[in-house]
């Protein structure tokens, strides 16, 4: 059966007294997509799980429609410390694929060194860096696709922790936004990914 | 219409831990306290979203500053990991500390966001608040995040939020994973 009407047969409580009102309140409806292969259409208050092991690659398999709004988290379960990643940035590539500089972000951070900041252009979404615990709000309009994160992030020498703060605006206004994409780490990663769906 | 709710257990007069589940919500109360054990049993592998809402009265000189931490498993440490950036009414200033006693969550009264990961070998408090309460930090905005520096210790109480002075106000926590 598919998973949506799954989680909806498991989680679904009517309310007799808004039924009238046609409310239904869903308890925390969960749809696993670790071994999905096709994207799945994420409905409004639904969640998605996606756990993964050593990967340098997670497609979220997510389908997402214009004027959409997503809470994303990341969970880690890479050993804390200050080694074991590579200084790179963690991506989210929307519909699955990179638009060369097509994205600028601005960001700020802190390391044991100091405080630092940054705007540039780039070639997907921002998403962290090294081993990251990343918490993101995602808005997908075709005329205005964000993404803006809240990031600790630990795995390379002089840092554990760095708090890093960014909002990367993908400049395009026209492409459609159709599949939430796929998130790519620097070094092998693994870990536990949660979407849900606000709007 | 569909809506998502979180069910609610209220935890203000718990004298033991209780065991939340994914999509449960603790609630808290708390009046004029400097100590607030939340009561939250937690396992490895878990994640949650906390919010704290303080009711004290708007001002800039009703509390002692000092920052507001948790402290896991109600037990002060030496060795966790602190990493700040903050905007008060004069300055741009960031804070980096390696051995602090616990998660640093804010300072004096606030309202605050926070995300807690609860992994044996990687545990991390983040927390986004609004400060008041002290000398010119009405408003100042703090970002902080905190790690655990130690991999190996279980965390098996989500533990006590402790104030510089007394404070009120609520606690909602959302388990998420």
């Amino acid at each position: 059966m598919d998973p949506v009407a799954v989680a909806m047969l498991a989680n679904l409580s009517v309310d007799l007294k808004k039924l009238n009102e046609n409310v239904t309140q869903l308890n925390f409806p969960t749809i696993d997509l670790s071994s999905a292969t096709t994207d799945y259409l994420l409905q409004t208050y639904f969640t998605a799980v996606i756990n993964f092991s050593n990967a340098t690659e997670v497609p979220l398999h997510i389908a997402t429609p214009s004027d959409s709004y997503y809470e994303l988290h990341i969970i880690p379960s890479n050993t804390g410390g200050t080694s074991g990643a590579t200084n790179g940035e963690i991506y989210l590539l929307p519909n699955n694929t990179t638009y060369t500089n097509a994205f600028w972000v601005a960001e700020y951070w802190r390391d044991s060194s100091g405080f630092s900041h940054g705007y540039k252009c780039i070639s997907a979404f921002k998403t962290g860096f090294a081993f990251s615990a990343v918490t993101a709000w995602i808005t997908n309009r075709t005329q205005y696709k964000n993404i803006r994160t809240i990031v600790d992030i630990y795995g390379i020498p002089g840092s554990w922790p760095i708090i890093g703060v960014a909002s990367t605006d993908w400049r395009d206004t026209t492409t459609p936004w159709t599949s939430l994409g796929t998130i790519v780490f620097p070094q092998n990663s693994s870990g536990t990914i949660i979407v849900f769906r606000l709007r | 219409m569909i809506t998502r709710r979180f069910t609610r257990v209220d935890l203000t007069n718990a004298t033991e831990d209780y065991l939340l589940k994914v999509g449960e919500e603790a609630y808290i109360s708390f009046n004029n306290v400097s100590s607030i054990p939340l009561r939250i049993a937690t396992t490895n592998d878990t994640f949650y979203e906390l919010h704290l809402l303080n009711s004290n009265p708007g001002t800039n000189s009703n509390i002692l500053y000092g920052r507001v931490r948790l402290f896991p498993n109600n037990t002060v440490y030496d060795n966790f990991r602190v990493s700040v950036i903050y905007r008060s009414s004069d300055i741009h200033g960031t804070i980096y500390y390696t051995s602090d006693p616990g998660f640093s969550i804010s300072s004096s009264f606030f309202v605050a966001i926070a995300w807690i990961i609860n992994r044996k070998q990687y545990k991390n408090v983040r927390a986004v608040s609004n400060l008041y309460g002290w000398g010119e930090y009405y408003p100042l905005y703090w970002e902080a995040s905190t790690d655990w520096g130690d991999t190996t210790t279980e965390w098996a109480s989500l533990g006590t939020i402790v104030y510089p002075d007394r404070a009120s106000g609520e606690i909602i926590v959302r388990r998420l994973m």
